[in-house]
């Protein structure tokens, strides 16, 4: 069997989440419970915890879930390397370095001040990444490790699984309207304006552009990225954007809903239609009020789930259409070749988990699912981004980075895309909570 | 090496002043100030990247559907 990357990172990503699935769900529904390997698998989904001013207060309890996650994730990941014919002394000893950053962009990101802003890990690992690479250069031996496609694509097959299809009624057809109709409007009207209009280059940018701004910022970014094969440059341009802006919206949208005395419902719909991130769209909808919190997350949950349909989109269009030469005729089998067959992993674990939590009871979804395999599985994936961040930084020229920003095109295709979604969410916004629906705005 | 170190210096210092530029305008901003407040009396990471990831936004979802089903 001929190894890719693609099956390589659909095969680790099925290996973690079966880990998880045998630990918090398979077992359990047999009634077996093995103490031992809950905690193994507990103590391995480490986060750092937060802190102001001493930062070793983050690494209070951490240690061993560290060791035991850089033995999990070196040993897998390792594996994969070797299939992909690099040595497994070479990548380990470039991966230990990638993960030791990864860990200081983890600090950096736990600080609360840096959270408040939501700058988080993804931030500081492209920046620190950026900083060593260009004022220290890279020793060939670290050069190994800088596997972020593999990353990135292991991370995406877990983030498919957290993709839950059952999700999208949790506050019905208005919610399906304003998270799943504005936001493809939003998404083709701005790659649109980006090709036609501000005439960008590279089609990969102006898609991951418009996809983080539309859908819900780093995460759609690193999907969309990954289906239209950006550079690296260019992702680390769309989540550079995102997080400023998101940070700023974070703070403004509020104070304006508040200002103009918009009410709390609308507001909460709006916010989590128009920002980008999830934990910025629920510090903004809780700036308004408890009612403003709950659609706001609710909203964003749904076009969260979006990202799976865009991410399949984006692939079959970028291999039946972007990638074709002009004149050139392409057959269903080609596609196929040319397909990044790890969205198949994506797709599939999505669907699979949303049948498992569709075939439980809604509380035995919740502990086994949501707050059993989910917690070592996005553990894992926030992990395996910060690495592919890491690497990112780390193999990235920063003259080349700041060309992407020439003329300033990026930056006004952000502009004029979160323009337009704020005005069309509004708009659907009063139409569905206000006009049509009603009665499910005043159930909320 | 002396520019590397420079530069090293210009980053961990380019870092603290973020930080301090953050505390400071809180102190300026109400707004800024009130939400801060917020999110540290609610146990929100404003830097979560995906939903799974908020307790806060499950949580919300789970009181949503309960409201409208």
């Amino acid at each position: 069997m001929r190894w890719t990357e693609d099956k390589v990172a659909i095969l680790i990503g099925v290996i973690i989440l079966l880990i998880g699935s045998t630990v918090y769900l398979f077992l359990p529904l047999l009634d077996v419970y093995i103490l031992e390997a809950l905690d193994l698998v507990r103590a391995a989904s480490v986060k750092l915890g937060k802190w102001e001013v001493n930062p070793l207060e983050a690494f209070e309890m951490k240690w061993v879930g560290l060791i035991l996650l850089i033995i999990i994730l070196g040993g897998l990941l390792g594996w994969g390397a070797t299939r992909l014919g690099d040595s497994l002394l070479d990548f380990t000893k470039g991966f230990i370095a990638v993960f030791m950053l990864a860990i200081l962009a983890n600090l950096l990101g736990s600080q609360v001040d840096f959270k408040s802003i939501g700058f988080g890990y993804a931030l500081w690992a492209i920046i620190l990444g950026i900083f060593i690479s260009n004022v220290f250069g890279l020793p060939d031996w670290l050069k190994h490790g800088l596997k972020h496609e593999l990353f990135i694509k292991t991370g995406l097959v877990l983030l498919g699984a957290e993709v839950l299809f059952g999700k999208i009624l949790a506050i019905g057809l208005p919610g399906l309207f304003v998270a799943w109709v504005v936001t493809p409007i939003v998404l083709v009207a701005t790659f649109w304006f980006g090709q036609r209009i501000l005439k960008i280059r590279s089609k990969s940018l102006n898609i991951t552009i418009s996809a983080d701004m539309s859908v819900c910022g780093v995460s759609a970014a690193i999907a969309t990225a990954a289906a239209s094969k950006a550079t690296k440059e260019e992702l680390t341009t769309a989540i550079g954007l995102s997080m400023i802006f998101t940070s700023v919206m974070m703070v403004a949208l509020p104070a304006f809903i508040k200002a103009v005395g918009m009410p709390e419902i609308l507001g909460g719909a709006w916010i989590g239609g128009t920002i980008d991130a999830t934990g910025a769209v629920v510090a903004a909808g809780a700036f308004l009020g408890d009612k403003a919190l709950n659609v706001a997350a609710t909203i964003k949950m749904i076009q969260n789930i979006l990202i799976g349909v865009i991410a399949f989109a984006v692939a079959v269009y970028w291999t039946a259409k972007v990638d074709k030469k002009e004149g050139e005729k392409v057959s269903v089998s080609e596609i196929w070749t040319r397909f990044p067959k790890f969205i198949l992993g994506f797709v599939g674990a999505s669907i699979l988990f949303s049948i498992l939590q569709q075939m439980l009871s809604p509380e035995n979804s919740e502990m086994m699912i949501e707050q059993g395999v989910f917690s070592f599985s996005k553990s894992m994936r926030s992990w395996l981004f910060c690495l592919a961040f890491v690497s990112i930084g780390l193999s990235t020229n920063f003259k080349e980075l700041k060309s992407q920003f020439s003329g300033g095109k990026p930056l006004i295709l952000y502009l004029c895309g979160q323009l337009l979604n704020l005005g069309l969410t509004l708009l659907m916004a009063w139409l569905m909570f206000y006009k049509v629906f009603p009665e499910i705005t005043n159930s909320i | 090496m002396k520019r590397k170190f420079s530069y090293t210096i210009l980053f961990l210092v380019g870092i603290v002043g973020l930080r301090q530029s953050i505390v400071v305008t809180r102190k300026l901003s109400p707004t800024l100030s009130d939400q801060t407040k917020m999110i540290n009396e609610r146990n929100i990471d404003p830097a979560v990247i995906f939903y799974t990831e908020s307790n806060e936004a499950l949580r919300a979802e789970k009181e949503v559907r309960k409201k409208v089903n």
